[in-house]
């Protein structure tokens, strides 16, 4: 027998325009999509930048790319599993602040000066804190955005309560998490002095891989998507939304408590307000990598390059002479520019099978 | 033959309906069964109770000699029985591979995945079919016969032994009918019983082997194919006799054209399209699914701009930028999947049928209140016979002939001259079929132009005055007077394939 739609399977011969955007953005589908178009502007940034300052051009900036983009990566990580499954969580932030506080706090509580011990309490809260996130919304079917703005208030409230008129300076916090902050696997000198790779590296790498597994190699992962992609599909197909929601909601957790450590960590202070009203940069980060608010799409390589974009536009504005305020503009502009780009692309794919849901 | 599964006397009872009143039916291993009735007959219950997502009030569920009286999900599952439902309820998101292999992914005792088995999976399953599929490909980018295919595949990576499928046909271009049918044949062979739910069945009796009619909730009973005609099952399904005679509405041939198409063209779709369409006149274009005809219609609305030709309304010639210049000059259409493209389903059938003139509804400070939009809707429900007993009810409430009279009063709220339905009667039942097409020559009789695109001829050849043919794009054929036949049609068609 002939192989089956062979004729209709591929795409119409397309308008230059589109097969120019096809080629600019890739033509990889749900997964890769807008992979290349981000590495592109990627790369011409760097080239704008080192144009204006050709130092900029160097192991040391680089390094210095990897310190202050490390803690906001493993975050981002988190919150592309929940935007796989077709949720968004806005607590990360605040779960991410709050970890860190009761890890610092028991820490000092019970005399204990380890990394290991704040590291177990600070994911530990994290997850719990993702877990009661997944329940609610499994539980009264809520609306994810919603669920996760009112826990974010909810930590926030506690948190102001608790720690508002003291928040936990340098002084007062253990060594070993201030060394954590500073700590290097390597070093190389640099003018007068040295620079080195942050330890930072080694959270980022793990928590990198283990995304990449989470979603690509375990059948909850592939469940993930398949609930983002179609959720009635989904549940008629036998996937455990209470034990699918449990997983990613916790997995998002474990990883803002991870990065509330790592931040006060690096930043010596434990404040309750330090972080919030960040979680655009992060958001942003995770669409420009390419997932889709809807679910069943987005991949760990581009979350790692739409936060580099972040961290580039955030640390190099200055560089070209522009103040660091404009941080917020560029980086609103990008994530409105990449989201219509994927969304004309979704288009153009849908007029092909004449289909004018989106147009 | 083994029988495999019988149903008991099943009742069914939700508020205000008897869904399933003492339904008996029994499939064999191997046996290719389809289950026809009308919208509302009760066909979904009995589905959803073999699938067990209903429980049935009374009346037992036989497999193989084992008696239940209701079954749970994991039941139906557990037992081989695979339902594919209108829907087809795969991920759009997700690769070909993994569609077909998505059961196995998910199994119970497996946390991790392997894509070599994944793929080796899907290939068996599509081997199995004789259907070939790319592997890696999008599913979503693939056309709907192959997301079909897909899905069929999967219900066959489970030890399925009874497949259920619930309208396969309806979205269905006819070239992937009969892959469809292809497929099923294979299954037969394999011993697994296929029990089709639908009521579009013309295209079945190629492959039933029984037909079993419900109607009102109730079995009117099993028939073979050969004792049946297309007429004789529309008539067991509805109760009334479906007349399929030439009924053409006379219009002046000598009139000036509402409408007039020339040379129009866009690359890749269509080429060369030319006709006039005259007051009182009813067009209708056949052809294949992707042949041009939906393409050329959307054009005609302001979607899809053609590359070259020219429009003309009355002599003078129009361009439409979009639909609602279209709908502003008198031109509307009607598109054929009216779950995503016409209704507002949880909306109310007012604000359904008056959504499409605000403008008549604003008061003289340019606001807008409830009172206009029902004195429309209730004038237009009268005039098209929506069944309801208020225009309060959601447009979801209704079976699916009302919601497409509603989604049509909608568009003749807009007084418009000429109206193109992209086939109008797809997904409904025998009885509103008829009324639509009595809508249909109402509309020419009051002189607007109609242009009907359809799969069934039938539909065509009693409504139309000319047909065209659209074959790869181009017009291949034009008949109307005594040419105008269901025969000669069908015969250049199948030509065509």
């Amino acid at each position: 027998m002939e192989p089956m739609h062979e004729e209709s399977l591929e795409p119409n011969a397309a308008g230059w325009r589109s097969r120019l955007l096809a080629q600019l953005t890739g033509r990889g589908g749900g997964r890769g999509g807008g992979i290349s178009l981000l590495a592109g502007l990627i790369l011409i940034y760097v080239v704008m930048v080192a144009l204006r300052s050709p130092d900029f051009l160097s192991l040391a900036s680089l390094l210095d790319l990897i310190r202050s983009g490390a803690a906001w990566t493993v975050v981002a990580l988190g919150v592309l599993v929940v935007m796989v499954s077709g949720g968004i969580d806005v607590s990360f932030l605040a779960n991410a602040i709050l970890s860190a506080y009761v890890a610092t706090a028991l820490s000092r509580w019970f005399g204990i000066d380890s990394l290991t011990f704040a590291l177990v309490v600070a994911i530990g809260v994290g997850a719990l804190v993702g877990a009661v996130n997944g329940l609610i919304i499994y539980l009264f079917s809520l609306p994810t955005l919603i669920t996760t703005l009112a826990m974010q208030g909810v930590i926030q409230g506690v948190l102001m309560v608790f720690l508002g008129a003291q928040p936990i300076t340098a002084s007062r916090m253990p060594i070993s998490l201030r060394n954590f902050g500073t700590d290097v696997l390597f070093e190389v000198p640099l003018g007068p002095g040295y620079i080195g790779l942050t330890v930072f590296v080694i959270p980022l790498v793990i928590a990198a891989i283990s995304t990449w597994l989470l979603l690509n190699r375990t059948a909850i992962g592939r469940a993930t998507y398949a609930l983002g992609s179609n959720p009635t599909a989904a549940l008629r197909c036998g996937v455990n939304l209470l034990k699918v929601n449990l997983v990613i909601y916790s997995y998002a957790g474990a990883l803002a408590g991870l990065m509330g450590l790592m931040m006060v960590s690096d930043i010596r202070l434990v404040d309750p307000v330090t972080l919030v009203g960040n979680e655009l940069f992060v958001l942003a980060a995770v669409v420009i990598g390419g997932a889709k608010l809807t679910g069943g799409a987005g991949s760990v390589t581009g979350v790692l390059l739409g936060m580099t974009l972040v961290t580039l536009l955030n640390n190099t504005l200055v560089t070209i002479g522009l103040s660091a305020s404009w941080n917020r503009f560029f980086i609103g502009f990008a994530l409105v520019f990449i989201a219509s780009i994927s969304h004309y692309r979704a288009k153009l794919r849908n007029l092909r099978q004449l289909n004018f849901d989106n147009i | 033959m083994a029988e495999l599964l019988r149903l008991e006397g099943l009742s069914k009872r939700y508020i205000g309906t008897q869904a399933l009143d003492g339904v008996d039916l029994a499939i064999a291993a191997g046996e290719v069964l389809c289950l026809a009735g009308a919208n509302g007959s009760g066909k979904s219950t009995l589905m959803k109770c073999i699938a067990g997502a209903e429980a049935p009030d009374s009346g037992k569920i036989i497999w193989e000699g084992r008696a239940f009286n209701r079954l749970k999900p994991a039941d139906s599952m557990r037992l081989g029985i695979e339902i594919i439902y209108q829907d087809l309820s795969v991920f759009s998101d997700l690769s070909v591979a993994e569609n077909i292999a998505f059961h196995v992914i998910q199994a119970r005792h497996r946390a991790w995945v392997d894509w070599g088995a994944v793929r080796k999976v899907a290939a068996e399953a599509l081997r199995e079919l004789g259907a070939s599929l790319p592997l890696d490909a999008r599913l979503g980018d693939l056309p709907i016969g192959a997301r079909q295919t897909a899905a069929i595949a999967r219900a066959l990576t489970q030890d399925c032994r009874l497949l259920v499928m619930d309208e396969p046909t309806t979205a269905l271009p006819s070239r992937d009918v009969a892959r469809l049918l292809d497929m099923v044949r294979r299954l037969k062979m394999k011993g697994i019983a296929v029990l089709f739910v639908s009521h579009k069945l013309d295209e079945l009796f190629a492959v039933a082997d029984r037909f079993a009619v419900l109607r009102d909730g109730r079995k009117i009973g099993d028939y073979a194919p050969a004792e049946l005609t297309i007429e004789r099952l529309g008539l067991l399904m509805t109760g009334i006799a479906v007349k399929g005679e030439k009924a053409p509405v006379e219009f002046d041939v000598t009139a000036k054209p509402l409408l007039s198409v020339e040379g129009l063209s866009r690359g890749g779709q269509y080429h060369d399209i030319s006709f006039a369409l005259r007051p009182g006149e009813i067009i209708g274009f056949a052809g294949l699914t992707g042949a041009g005809r939906t393409e050329i219609a959307l054009s005609l609305f302001g979607l899809n701009p053609p590359d070259a030709g020219r429009l003309a309304l009355d002599g003078r010639e129009v361009r439409f930028g979009s639909p609602l210049e279209a709908v502003k000059a008198g031109i509307v259409l009607v598109s054929e999947d009216r779950h995503s493209q016409g209704l507002f389903a949880r909306r109310a059938i007012r604000t359904n049928i008056a959504s499409s003139v605000y403008e008549r509804q604003k008061d003289r400070f340019g606001l807008v209140f409830g009172g206009a939009e029902r004195r429309i809707a209730e004038r237009w429900v009268e005039r098209v016979r929506v069944k309801t007993p208020s225009v309060d009810e959601p447009a979801q409430s209704l079976s699916g002939g009302n919601q497409q009279k509603v989604v049509l009063a909608k568009w003749l709220a807009t007084d418009p001259r000429i109206l193109i339905l992209d086939n109008p009667t797809v997904g409904i039942d025998v009885g509103s079929k008829m009324e639509i097409h009595d809508i249909m020559r109402e509309l020419a009789r009051q002189g607007r132009g109609v242009i009907v695109i359809s799969d069934d001829l039938d539909e065509l050849v009693i409504s139309c005055n000319r047909v065209f043919l659209i074959e790869a794009g181009a017009i291949a054929g034009e008949f109307s007077g005594p040419d105008l036949t269901v025969e000669r049609l069908s015969g250049r068609l199948r030509q065509v394939v």
